[in-house]
């Protein structure tokens, strides 16, 4: 999980605490930062206290003696964990915010940027984001939710989608799911009654053709399970956005996958063509996966003008103008999120910079063919 | 059943053969039809009417397990739902809904009500086999009473959509029929609460400020008669005192000026005359602000009607006209004019897109009675325009009855029946068989004018004969003029006409 | 196919039954009808007999070429046909029936694994 933390030194807790930033004022389920603190106790109103000095007695939690902590806002909600990490959960001023459910998958792409884990991790994550939630403001644009694969969590999954529904009416639900548990009509049906026009379901198609879609997802059946659950989604309106990651197994077909997503998934609200992130899985399977975006940009073109030219919304994300042939510049959008838009130092030199979608922060290896336009 | 959860599970990365060697090592087929295009390609249609053009023979080729499964063929031909690895498709589901999809029209039912509410008409076409030219004889309009109880009929359609469309003679010379029908319409659809457009068809000779204020209000679009430059069009529409031409284009502006320019369409009718003329008259339409045009064929409902002959040879040169001005659109289009032929762009949207067009002659089972009735000037009920043309020449065979009688008679009854089943496709000879079948229809009506037998025989047909080629042709366009055609013939799908 | 008769009034051809059946014969000739006429009859043991007879008063040498070519390219083409009708019958018949089943009584669930290690399962 990429989000910014801090540690420090912890005193009078032993369970993680999540709480919400303030500076001052006191209020339910606050947490104080107070640098000019002294040894007296100002734990009244707040649930914890942050600190850069040094405290040797606390009568409330406390991480004190933070060398550096990362900026924080009042209103944005973090955990305190017993070990003295703080740990950043939700940022007030960013469209970036993600509630991470589980590091569980039932893929394994070759291309994952989180790889999962075989861990039952589902309750733990579900009591953190279930106080996030509470926290905070129900102005909040947008809050994603991510994984490994967020339906892995059965009820709880629709627990947390009501428990926002409830907290969060006007707030925008983007979850990322391989879509193959939809593929199940009574799951589909359970999630018709959590389902509202404010939810948009990010799902990843790699193939027109099954085995492809298969091997690059690493699990039998996949591509059948989650082009039935598109359908099922489709079946009670559910809101779609499909995404696919552009790389050397997927660019040859990508023409006849944007035919078959017209053709057999018109319904969808957006498909969004994605840059590789290099990391994660990626770097391990660089030899499948790498390619100079330069090489795929003529199948880029054809699916990107074809799904145009039929009225379907694209969007080219996280991915450098200077490696997209120049029609294709009006499709490209900056990036899903902002922490992670990265460029190279000759970039400042770059006339279109600011409408560049750069380069993954996370990745390790970028095209040498990167230019200033 | 299988467990569904799987306990053999590892996290170590898979190589494309193992997913490979774990499919089946046969393929079974799905249904799909194939037609030769040209010398060397032909084209494969599945049920839901996806396509793929490949070279002659690879129909056989898959038929005789002759395809290797590691080629792109491969691949394209199970992603687009022809050949299948499991016997029963896993998404079945899925080809399931795109055929519900592709044949919507099933679900609606009768939205187009023309009303011919006179014959009367103050033009004397020469291949006009309806109207009578006296303007004053009301004899030829049509009665309150009839229009009283064509409307309760309309209202008893389970479309939500319903277009009201007025037709002659010349309707606007029964103005007060038009008016009474659009307002009494109006009062009963504020219990019904349908979605209603209507559409006035008029030569656009004799429309004043009092119509034109009256279709402003009612947001009532006129379609209008244009044949092309003044040479044909006068030719073709003979009237006493002024030129038609004039007078049209004049009404044309008039209309545009008060409804505003996108309320006006204009209907070609396509003579012997015309057939010479593809460019000038798609030039015509151009310079007088129109973005699309029907290149229709020659109507065969004239007094030549079962001349097989005659017919078969209009239609080889109708298909000449119609590839040529199809030529001359795409040339507009590549310099930059958007124009659009309206066939072409309901055939193409059946060929192209997961969707279908209601376009009465293109549909099976046939749409009509299904989606289009006609109330005509005595009364009389009839499956289509083209119904009630064989019944001025004393043929009642499409006459569903009288407007009197009760719903269930006219829309339900034995003639609506035999027509209905004469107007399935899928169960004809010849089109049972033919890879066209998604794109194309049947035509009961014409069939038996042409052929004396609603079915028809499709090899003398001149419905199967135009169709086919057309739709031949706008393969073959698709495989070797790919790239600027097709996305032309794309944005002729997707944007409406100017 | 083999000719057996070709005269300007009269065409004859023999056709194997194994391997072309009436069906698939009938389907031919009757886009050649405006061509010729056309008459089929057994021809013991194990062929068909096909009789062509032009409509007018006799054949051109074009005519024949052309009633000979279309048959064989028809023989061929709609055998294949045949072969794709047969063999997809059934599934043909699923495909309509699923489509017009309002009330979801043909669904018929994945059959497949979800591959979830640790035991979801979406059916519960
Ligand atoms: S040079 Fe840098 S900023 Fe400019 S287009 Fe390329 S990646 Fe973007
Ligand atoms: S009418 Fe002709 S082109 Fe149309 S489906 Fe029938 S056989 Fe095919």
């Amino acid at each position: 999980m990429m989000e910014l933390r801090s540690k420090g030194k912890p005193l009078s807790f032993t369970q993680p605490i999540i709480g919400r930033i303030t500076y001052g004022l006191a209020a339910e389920s606050s947490i104080l930062i107070d640098h000019s603190l002294d040894n007296t106790d100002v734990s009244d109103g707040y649930l914890a206290v942050l600190t850069k000095r040094s405290v040797t007695t606390h009568l409330s939690p406390i991480i004190h003696s933070i060398p550096s902590i990362q900026p924080l806002s009042e209103g944005d909600v973090i955990m305190m964990l017993p070990n003295g990490i703080i740990q950043t959960l939700f940022r007030v001023n960013s469209l970036d915010n993600t509630l991470f459910t589980t590091d569980r998958c039932n893929s394994n792409c070759l291309m994952c940027s989180q790889p999962p884990k075989d861990i039952d991790d589902i309750e733990y994550y579900y009591n953190v984001n279930h106080q996030v939630i509470s926290l905070i403001p129900s102005t909040t644009e947008i809050i994603g939710i991510t994984g490994g694969e967020p339906t892995l969590l059965g009820k709880r999954f629709f627990d947390m989608i009501s428990h926002i529904n409830r907290k969060l009416p006007a707030t925008t639900i983007h979850i990322l799911t391989n879509g193959r548990s939809f593929a199940w009509k009574n799951f589909t049906t359970r999630f018709e009654s959590v389902n509202s026009s404010n939810l948009v379901l990010g799902i990843p198609l790699y193939s027109d053709y099954y085995l492809d879609h298969d091997y690059i997802v690493q699990a039998s059946h996949a591509f059948n399970q989650t082009v039935l659950g598109l359908h099922n989604l489709a079946s009670i309106g559910a809101r779609i956005e499909l995404r696919v990651v552009l790389h050397k197994l997927t660019f040859k077909r990508l023409p006849e996958l944007a035919k078959f997503i017209f053709l057999n998934l018109p319904f969808v609200e957006q498909v969004a063509f994605m840059g590789l992130e290099y990391t994660g899985y990626t770097p391990h399977n660089d030899k499948l996966l790498w390619i100079d975006p330069l090489e795929y940009a003529d199948e880029l073109d054809i699916a990107v003008t074809y799904l145009n030219n039929n009225g379907i919304n694209v969007s080219i994300y996280n991915h450098p103008l200077c490696l997209l042939p120049k029609p294709m510049w009006r499709f490209s959008v900056k990036s899903i999120s902002d922490w992670k838009r990265h460029f190279l130092p000759k970039c400042d030199s770059c006339l279109v910079k600011a409408d560049c979608g750069g380069i993954f922060a996370t990745s390790r290896k970028v095209s040498l063919n990167i230019n200033p336009q | 059943m299988k467990n569904i959860i799987s306990n053999t599970y590892s996290r170590k990365f898979r190589g494309i053969s193992t997913f490979e060697s774990e499919a089946e090592s046969i393929y079974f087929l799905l249904p799909f039809k194939f037609h030769s295009i040209s010398i060397d390609r032909e084209v494969l249609v599945n049920e839901i009417g996806d396509y793929l053009i490949v070279p002659q023979g690879t129909a056989k080729a898959i038929v005789h397990r002759e395809i290797d499964f590691s080629s792109n063929l491969y691949r394209d031909l199970v992603a687009n739902f022809f050949i299948s690895p499991t016997p029963v498709p896993e998404l079945l589901n899925v080809i399931s809904t795109r055929y519900r999809t592709k044949k919507k029209s099933l679900g609606s039912f009768t939205s187009l009500h023309i009303f011919v509410v006179t014959l009367r008409c103050n033009h004397s076409c020469h291949y006009c086999q309806v109207s009578r030219a006296a303007e004053s004889k009301s004899e030829f309009d049509i009665s309150y009473k009839d229009l009283d109880a064509g409307i309760n009929h309309m209202f008893l359609s389970p479309s939500e959509e319903l277009t009201v469309e007025f037709q002659g003679g010349e309707p606007l010379l029964a103005f007060d029929k038009v008016r009474y029908a659009v307002e009494r319409i109006q009062l009963l659809n504020e219990d019904f609460k349908k979605e209603i457009s209507y559409v006035i068809c008029t030569n656009s000779t004799i429309l004043n400020d009092e119509i034109l204020l009256f279709c402003k209000n009612y947001n009532i679009l006129i379609s209008t008669s244009l044949d092309g430059p003044a040479f044909i069009h006068n030719a073709n529409r003979f009237k006493s005192g002024r030129a038609s031409y004039d007078l049209v284009i004049e009404g044309i502006d008039r209309t545009r000026q008060a409804l505003g320019h996108d309320k006006v369409s204009a209907l070609m009718t396509t003579t012997a005359l015309s057939l010479k003329y593809p460019k000038e008259i798609i030039d015509n339409y151009v310079e007088n602000g129109f973005g699309n045009i029907f290149l229709r064929p020659i109507s065969p409902y004239g007094f030549a009607l079962k001349n097989q002959k005659k017919n078969h040879y209009q239609t080889a040169e109708f298909l000449d006209f119609y590839k040529q001005g199809l030529e001359h659109i795409l040339n507009l289009n590549a310099q930059g004019v958007f124009f659009k032929e309206d066939y072409t762009s309901i055939i193409l949207q059946k060929i192209l897109t997961p969707f279908t067009e209601n376009y009465v002659d293109l549909q099976s089972p046939t749409g009509l009675v299904s989606s289009v009735i006609v109330f005509n000037y005595d009364g009389f009920v009839y499956a289509s325009d083209e119904s009630r043309m064989l019944a001025e020449i004393k043929d009642y065979t499409f006459q569903l009855g009288h407007v009197t009688q009760p719903y269930e008679e006219l829309f339900l009854g034995d003639k609506a029946k035999q027509i209905l089943n004469n107007g399935v496709a899928e169960c004809l000879a010849g089109c049972s068989d033919c890879a066209f079948l998604t794109y194309c229809g049947a035509d009961p009506v014409l069939h038996y004018a042409t052929q004396n037998d609603m079915q028809g025989h499709r090899a003398f047909s001149i419905f199967c004969k135009k169709n086919m080629e057309i739709i031949r042709y706008l393969f073959e366009m698709l495989d070797i003029r790919k790239g600027y055609v097709e996305s032309t013939f794309q944005s002729w799908i997707h944007k409406p006409a100017a | 196919m083999d000719v057996l008769a070709s005269t300007d009034e009269l065409l004859q051809f023999i056709v194997n039954e194994d391997i072309y059946s009436e069906t698939v014969i009938f389907k031919t000739i009757y886009w050649l009808a405006p061509i010729a006429s056309f008459d089929i009859l057994k021809f013991p043991p194990k062929s068909f007999l096909i009789t062509a007879r032009p409509n007018t008063a006799s054949f051109s040498e074009e005519i024949k070429k052309e009633i000979e070519i279309q048959l064989r390219k028809g023989l061929v083409d709609f055998k294949v046909r045949d072969l794709i009708n047969q063999e997809t019958s059934s599934v043909r018949s699923m495909i309509i029936a699923k489509a017009f089943d309002n009330d979801g009584f043909l669904d018929i669930e994945p059959q497949s694994q979800i591959s979830d290690p640790i035991g979801f399962d979406p059916t519960r």
